[in-house]
């Protein structure tokens, strides 16, 4: 019997030896997320990945930005390669063609899953509190999360709901704002819901990234995650945000308060006038100027494939010579502009001797490391633009908006505007700068449906309005979401 | 003495001297007896005398006769005999006394004189061999030729009793020859037989079917099959055998219909597609997003008390199956908890009995031909009439007229010219595969040992696709007092090569009226059809060098130890272990006529042929524990056992594409130029782990009143951290009426059982990681020099088991010794259904895991088997056996995100492409089956114009088809489904017969419609469409306007009953053992048999079947021999 009873004394410590913990197996060649939080390590590759998504070419690398948004507002007329075709199908806003809807979907996914990825790092982060970080790196990455949550959001507002300036206005519905990770479908609210959410995203960003952010105090070269801040949603990129927000909400007083909190700190010398020498060397980003750029390595292959003028054709995705001088104001090809981005953001189409081509993202992979692989989405001659429009939609202050409209100019090589402009030739020339200086970074297509222009403008003029402005949800999401 | 030799023979050697002086007695009354024969004619003898002195007998026929007798007194004195006869003429009377004595008798002419002299030596030789005493030996075996150990021998008339040693021998020693000895053993028939010197090998018989099942093996433990209260069928390896020798899955589904197979009409008879199965009803729904690791109805396989993969077990050696048991019900199966709610198979190898070195060995050559029977191809002549009939060579445009009239010439010469090939017969084969098996064992009490190797190659109809297995097993028990261990050893190599000539759907569309070969004998490579697509002769690739294939190498290292600690107590412990790797590969060449349109210019011409290799690797560990107690106090008897156990299995796979095989020689991976484009090694890891602790309790109080109870705590790594552990419980009660008093005075009655039983299992057919949220690197790109993770799932950390609650209540009756019957009625709910739910893509995932809908199975099953005649002297017996199954699956609960599946569905029909809209959609409609098939219902066609006259759902009629109008105009599932059959046995001859049935289900011929009504003229079509379809106005008619091109979307009219009769089985088989030629060989036993499988089907629909793969028909020529 005494042998029995060591044999009953051993079951019982195989059966109790934490079963639990036997039981919860981590797979190998996946991460289990609960492990992964318990390090700071683990927050800052999540993080990372977001940063990874938000740049692959379904969404910020290329059709958030020089890719698909920008052909809906036009910025190409001319497509070759066959990279292109699905583009120059879409240039008409053919969104429910299997193409349009393959796209909007994909989109629409890819931004929602970015924001999935980052809500589980902020239900993590707030489960997990400061405790396991070192610095003020809590701060920062729940920062840079709240920033970029909104920032996510505030871009499938623009794209999916209609224009607050459009017949609804603030009250007609707009998207689902999803804080959590899980499966429950949001509801989806109206747009001055969600813009209330995306503004709390931003300041609770802002608050936690004001003290925190090495962008804003001191700028140290570490090598460590706070390295290169301008690659990361850092504190200047909410408050740019915030003020993008306000502007397309129609709150003047709170964006003009916004960009000139960005504005000041730049002029103080956060983000220094790029010097014209630089961009002849291939700076054409202006990249010192650049709030928020997204680090792309696979950036020149991109470029070459698209704006490239490939052998067999000649031409490239680009503008028309005739709307390239129409953009640039140039009344011939060889006459030339003082423009900066007329001189070193485009060049003639191999093909005839007339500008087209957009060389504005080549890479001068030798010369230039400051401006290469970045892709910029936030930059400050945006903020001299918001302050501008804020101004002159607020009594009493004219004089301010051409003050900083013109600093803006002036960047760009060119001539202050004369004082005497009307509130509509003012905000045109606002909306010349938006076509030049957005080439490539996805911001025009905004601008038209911020101001609900009836037309989309290229040497002639499409009819624009909801059908154009308001891209259709996917249908899966019609189907299994709150939205209908 | 000769004489006095045959006067000790009357006596045994053993008699007492007791006996002696019983005889003496009996001669003194005998005396007695012959004073009173009376002498009334001479002619008619009357006489009785028992061992009297021949002389004494003599003179009593004199007197009675009046005739005179001449002998020698010194020859007959000492001679004594017996007779009795009535009534009876003197020669008859003489031939009765002389019988057993050396003397013969001569009546001389009419002088009434009879002369009486010793009989010629020859005679006396015969006398000689008259019964004398001889020493008897034999062995008594079971039906699958076990020996049985105990059997009790008894000499008829004499007080002796033997019983057979552990190797099933006995010995009598010094017997009268053919005295009668009787074996019997407890379950099995008395088996009565004439003494001689050797016996051979004595088969018993069970004695009838209520006591077959004397022990239930439940694979974890043994159980009386008299107290348990369980839903099971055990059949034994022989049984299984005599259906067919294909493969396990097909003998089951005939023997217990409540197993069934899922008929694959698209992969047919494939011998590498593994079928899927459903014991009772389907749990689970339809697997729409295909996330199922395995089919989610899968029962679970245990194999010698170790969970198995379904693979394992269609490529088992079945001349290896000792017996299979089907458990059912959830006092059968709560044991397995988690993983049983579809049902257990139990499966058990054949053991190696002691006994001298024996070495058994089997063969069988396998016929597969194809059934083509469900065809009704066009001919060429028909082809081109309904081309013409549908309009096809009329166009508006005068230059495409020009054409069509020459390609209309062509081909209308190929017709004339007798052109008609037949493309059916292009790719197929008549199979001849083959099988070895090589059992050797023996051993004895202490050390037994059992080897066998076995050799399967089955040959598929289609030609070049084969599967081989190989496997070996190695099988050792030692057992030392009260100390036990077995280990079996397994290793399974198996090899299944597709064939090379791709899908026979391929080769069914082609047109009759196109040649093979073109004038020079060389295959034609492509054909233009009347659509103006570029048709490819599938024979073509089949020309050429290419490889799909795929194998595996399992190896099982099962270990089993026992120890009798004290009486009545018993600790188990179990080790399983298994590995297996496996690979495939499928290369195709640059010259494949997926290539054709590539031109030498193009960037992709250099990439053309590709090659995939996958590789998997999978290892189980499987321990458990286990304690048995059992004790009886007065009429209490109980049974009890805890078992403690865990599992871990992971499977890992990787795999990867290179294109670039400028050349069909270059048929090795290596060759390739580069990665598919967009593609790169690809790899899959899995782990789970669970563990359990099992109690199970069986109480029987008098025999009569029976209880189970068991409950199972079981803990697994693949479901949410919030509801990892799930318990499952069964309670069972019984009552054995046959033991009660007021039963027993029924004479006929051998049985009479009832049975109730309740309680929870699981299944778990789902991958490991489900439940939780994991990341993976991107290792694409870097952000800065950093890497990041990417959220890969969803977690739900509240999934949880899917649950089935089964009630079952049963009854087992056995009548006259002849009659069994068993019978079941259940009612299975399922709840908290595991499925892949579809999400808002706002979520940011496309789906997630979610315990989502209800469904309830309920059914009955019938089984009745009768012992119609049974002979021991001819050996032969009649058996017949019948059983009807019946199930109804209905959707209790449909979540919201089933209901959107629905809209999905509709929408297909209405937006998807022609070939997704003329198929019916499941749907998962509350109260509704989920087999159920959904459309709108006809009214049949319009005379008047050929169009199709549909009944709205308000009940107008239309012309138009509306999703909307659906309804459930049937069910795929057979209301009710069986089988009967019959075995046969004379002498060494037997003959086994099954058939199985379907009655009262429903099919969409779907392969009608899409050759009659939605037929692409360009491909063949069915030849009904020339007959049936509508032409001119007034024509009543099944099938719409041969004019209308427009697809047919599910409707009523396509939906047929499906009754249904296959012969599935046939079976001979004639045991040549008491054959001298089997002797002279040296062998025990030899037996020859002939197998034919799915001989013939009845059936009301004609529908296509075996649409990738045909299916076949099987005949298996076997032999077994035994040394």
């Amino acid at each position: 019997m005494k042998k029995i009873k060591y044999l009953f004394a051993f079951l019982l410590v195989i059966s109790m030896s934490s079963c639990e913990k036997w039981l919860s197996v981590k797979p190998k060649a996946q991460i289990d997320s609960e492990d992964n939080f318990k390090t700071e390590q683990g927050f800052k590759d999540a993080l990372t990945g977001v940063y990874l998504n938000l740049s692959s070419t379904q969404l910020y690398g290329m059709d958030m930005t020089w890719g698909f948004v920008d052909v809906l507002a036009k910025q190409y007329t001319e497509y070759s390669s066959s990279q292109n075709n699905t583009y120059s199908r879409l240039m008409d806003w053919n969104y429910t063609t299997p193409e349009g809807v393959e796209k909007i979907r994909s989109i629409w996914k890819g931004m929602y899953y970015s924001i999935a990825n980052l809500n589980n790092i902020i239900d993590n982060i707030d489960k997990s509190g400061s405790g396991i970080f070192s610095g003020t790196n809590y701060n920062v990455i729940k920062g840079e999360c709240l920033g970029l949550r909104a920032f996510h959001h505030f871009d499938l507002l623009r794209l999916f709901a209609p224009s607050p300036s459009a017949a609804g206005g603030l009250t007609a519905p707009g998207i689902p704002y999803r804080e959590h990770l899980d499966n429950y479908s949001a509801e989806k609210f109206t747009i001055a819901q969600d813009l209330e959410k995306i503004v709390l995203d931003l300041k609770s960003a802002a608050t936690l990234l004001e003290t925190a952010d090495p962008i804003k105090n001191t700028q140290i070269s570490s090598t460590d995650y706070l390295r290169d801040r301008k690659f990361k949603f850092n504190y200047y990129a909410v408050q740019s945000l915030l003020a993008r927000v306000y502007l397309y909400a129609g709150d003047y007083e709170k964006a003009l308060e916004h960009s000139k909190i960005v504005i000041n700190d730049s002029e103080a010398g956060k983000f220094p006038v790029t010097p014209i020498a630089q961009v002849i060397n291939g700076n054409r980003i202006f990249s010192t100027e650049v709030i928020f750029y997204i680090n792309m390595t696979n950036l020149n292959t991109l470029v070459n494939e698209n704006f490239v003028p490939s052998a067999n054709t000649n031409v490239a995705m680009s503008k028309s010579n005739a709307l390239m001088r129409n953009v640039f104001d140039v009344q011939n090809n060889a006459a030339n502009s003082s423009d900066y981005r007329y001189q070193y953001w485009t060049i003639a189409n191999s093909s005839t001797s007339a500008k087209g081509t957009i060389t504005k993202l080549y890479q001068e992979l030798n010369t230039n490391l400051d401006a290469v692989n970045r892709l910029p989405l936030v930059r400050l001659s945006e903020m001299y633009y918001i302050a501008a429009e804020s101004c002159l939609k607020i009594a009493g202050k004219r004089l301010e908006a051409d003050t900083y409209l013109n600093k803006a100019r002036a960047n760009r090589g060119l001539a202050p505007l004369s004082t005497n402009l009307s509130t509509v030739q003012f905000q045109d020339e606002i909306f010349k700068e938006y076509r030049k200086e957005f080439l490539a970074e996805g911001q025009l297509f905004y601008y038209y449906k911020r101001l609900n222009l009836p037309n989309i403008i290229t040497t002639t003029n499409f009819p624009a309005g909801p059908a154009v402005y308001n891209l259709p949800f996917p249908d899966d999401e019609i189907e299994y979401g709150n939205v209908k | 003495m000769k004489i006095n030799a045959f006067n000790q023979g009357v006596l045994y050697q053993r008699y007492t001297p007791k006996l002696l002086l019983i005889m003496k007695l009996t001669t003194f009354i005998l005396i007695l007896a012959l004073s009173q024969v009376s002498a009334k004619t001479y002619s008619q003898i009357t006489l009785k005398a028992e061992n009297v002195q021949i002389t004494e007998v003599l003179k009593q026929i004199e007197a009675q006769s009046g005739f005179v007798f001449l002998y020698e007194y010194g020859q007959i004195s000492d001679l004594k005999v017996s007779v009795n006869v009535k009534n009876v003429s003197i020669t008859a009377a003489l031939e009765e006394c002389l019988e057993n004595t050396p003397l013969s008798f001569n009546i001389v002419g009419s002088t009434r004189t009879i002369t009486i002299k010793p009989k010629p030596f020859s005679i006396n030789e015969k006398l000689i061999n008259k019964p004398q005493n001889i020493d008897v030996r034999g062995k008594v075996v079971d039906e699958s030729g076990r020996p049985l150990v105990g059997a009790t021998i008894t000499v008829k008339g004499l007080p002796i009793t033997v019983l057979t040693n552990e190797l099933g021998d006995f010995y009598i020693r010094n017997i009268k020859e053919k005295t009668s000895i009787q074996i019997s053993y407890l379950g099995y028939k008395v088996k009565n037989l004439l003494a001689s010197n050797d016996l051979g090998t004595i088969v018993m018989e069970m004695e009838n079917a209520n006591l077959k099942e004397v022990v239930i093996n439940t694979g974890l433990f043994d159980r009386k099959a008299d107290s348990f209260t369980g839903a099971v069928a055990t059949f034994k390896g022989a049984e299984l055998r005599a259906i067919t020798n294909q493969n396990l899955f097909s003998a089951l589904a005939v023997l217990d219909p409540s197993f069934r197979i899922v008929d694959n009409v698209e992969f047919g008879s494939d011998p590498n597609r593994l079928p899927e199965m459903i014991l009772r009803g389907p749990t689970g729904v339809p697997d729409l997003n295909a996330t199922y690791q395995n089919a989610p109805n899968l029962p679970l396989f245990i194999l010698d008390g170790f969970e198995t993969t379904v693979q394992k077990i269609y490529d088992l050696n079945m001349n290896m199956v000792a017996s299979v048991t089907l458990l059912k019900d959830a006092s059968a199966k709560a044991i397995y908890g988690a993983k049983a709610g579809n049902g257990v198979v139990v499966i058990e190898t054949v053991k190696p009995a002691a006994g001298k070195f024996r070495v058994s060995y089997s063969a069988s050559a396998d016929i597969t031909a194809p059934d083509l029977s469900s065809y009704n191809m066009a001919n060429s002549a028909q082809k081109l009439e309904a081309e013409v009939l549908g309009g096809m060579y009329k166009s508006t445009s005068p230059s495409q007229q020009f054409e069509l009239i020459q390609l209309y010439s062509v081909n209308k010469k190929a017709v004339l010219d007798g052109v008609d090939t037949y493309w059916l017969s292009q790719p197929l084969q008549n199979g001849v595969g083959q099988r070895h098996n090589l059992y050797l064992d023996g051993g004895n009490e202490t050390v037994r040992y059992g080897l066998s190797g076995g050799y399967n190659k089955v040959s598929g109809v289609m030609k070049g696709s084969e599967r081989t297995t190989i496997n070996g097993s190695f099988n050792f028990q030692y057992r030392v007092k009260n100390l036990s261990f077995r280990n079996n050893f397994m290793i399974d190599k198996n090899t299944a090569v597709n064939s090379p000539f791709g899908a026979f759907s391929n080769y069914s569309r082609m047109n009759p009226y196109w040649r093979i070969n073109d004038d020079q004998g060389r295959l034609i490579q492509s054909y233009r059809n009347i659509t103006g697509a570029e048709v490819f002769n599938p024979l073509y690739d089949a020309s050429l060098n290419t490889k799909d294939q795929s194998e595996y190498t399992t190896i099982t290292e099962n270990f089993y130890g026992e120890w009798t600690m004290a009486k009545n107590l018993r600790f188990t412990g179990r080790i399983g272990l298994t590995l297996n790797n496996n690979n495939s590969d499928l290369f195709r060449s640059a010259l494949h006529s997926d290539y054709f349109q590539i031109g030498t210019n193009s960037p992709e011409y250099l990439l053309r042929g590709r090659y995939s290799v996958g590789n998997g690797k999978s290892n189980a560990l499987v321990s458990d524990l286990g304690f048995a107690y059992s004790f009886q106090i007065k009429k209490h008897q109980v049974y009890a056992n805890l078992m403690y156990n865990i599992q871990q299995s992971t499977r890992s796979s990787t795999g990867m594409t290179m294109v670039g095989f400028p050349n069909d020689r270059m048929d090795d991976i290596s060759f390739g130029s580069q990665y598919l484009p967009g593609s790169k090694a690809s790899g899959a890891e899995n782990t789970s782990r669970a563990l359990g602790v099992t109690s199970a309790l069986n109480y029987s109080f008098d025999n009569r009143f029976l209880a189970d109870f068991s409950y199972r705590a079981n803990g697994s790594s693949q479901f949410g951290a919030n509801k990892r552990w799930g318990g499952f419980w069964s309670v069972g009660l019984g009552y054995n009426l046959h033991n009660e008093k007021f039963i027993k005075e029924l004479k006929f009655v051998d049985q009479f059982k009832l049975r109730a039983s309740t309680g929870t299992t699981g299944t778990q057919n789902f991958s490991s990681y489900q439940s939780i949220a994991t990341y993976r690197y991107n290792t694409d790109r870097v952000y800065n020099g950093d890497l990041g993770l990417l959220l890969m799932a969803l977690a739900n950390p509240n999934l949880k088991w899917q649950q089935i609650m089964d009630n079952n209540i049963g009854l087992d009756v056995g009548l006259f010794n002849k009659i069994q019957i068993r019978a079941d009625y259940y009612l299975s709910d399922t709840k908290d259904l595991l499925s892949d739910q579809t999400l808002a893509p706002s979520s940011g995932f496309d789906s997630y895991r979610e315990n989502v809908g209800e469904t309830r199975n309920k059914g009955f099953q019938i089984n009745v088997s009768g012992r119609i005649y049974n002979s021991e002297a001819t050996r032969s017996s009649l058996n017949i056996f019948a059983s009807i199954v019946h199930n109804k699956n209905k959707i209790r609960k449909v979540s919201n995100s089933l209901r959107k599946i629905n809209e999905n569905q509709d929408d297909k029909l209405n937006n998807g492409t022609a070939t997704v809209r003329r198929m019916p959609v499941t749907r998962f409609e509350e109260g509704q089956s989920i087999s159920a098939i959904w459309a709108v219902r006809s009214l049949g066609i319009d005379p008047a114009n050929g169009q199709e006259i549909f009944l709205k759902k308000d009940g107008s009629r239309t012309y138009l088809w509306d999703v909307k109008d659906q309804v459930v105009v049937g069910d795929n599932l057979a209301k009710y489904n069986g089988s009967f059959g019959l075995n046969w046995r004379y002498q060494g001859l037997s003959v086994n017969l099954a058939f199985t049935y379907r009655i009262g289900g429903q099919i969409y011929n779907s392969t009608l419609v899409s050759k009659l009504e939605n037929a692409n003229l360009g491909y063949n079509i069915d030849a009904r469409l020339l007959e049936g379809r509508w032409r001119e106005p007034g024509q009543y008619s099944l099938y719409k306007d041969i004019a209308d091109m427009t697809v047919t979307r599910p409707t009523s009219r396509f939906v047929q009953d499906q009754n249904e009769l296959v012969f599935s089985s046939i079976n001979t088989s004639y045991d040549l053992s008491r054959t001298r030629f089997v002797k002279r060989l040296g062998m025990s036993s030899l037996s020859a048999g002939l197998t034919l499988n799915d001989l013939a089907r009845i059936s009301r629909v004609q529908a296509e079947r075996g649409l990738d793969y045909p299916f076949s028909r099987n005949i298996s020529v076997s032999l077994q021999a035994n040394f």
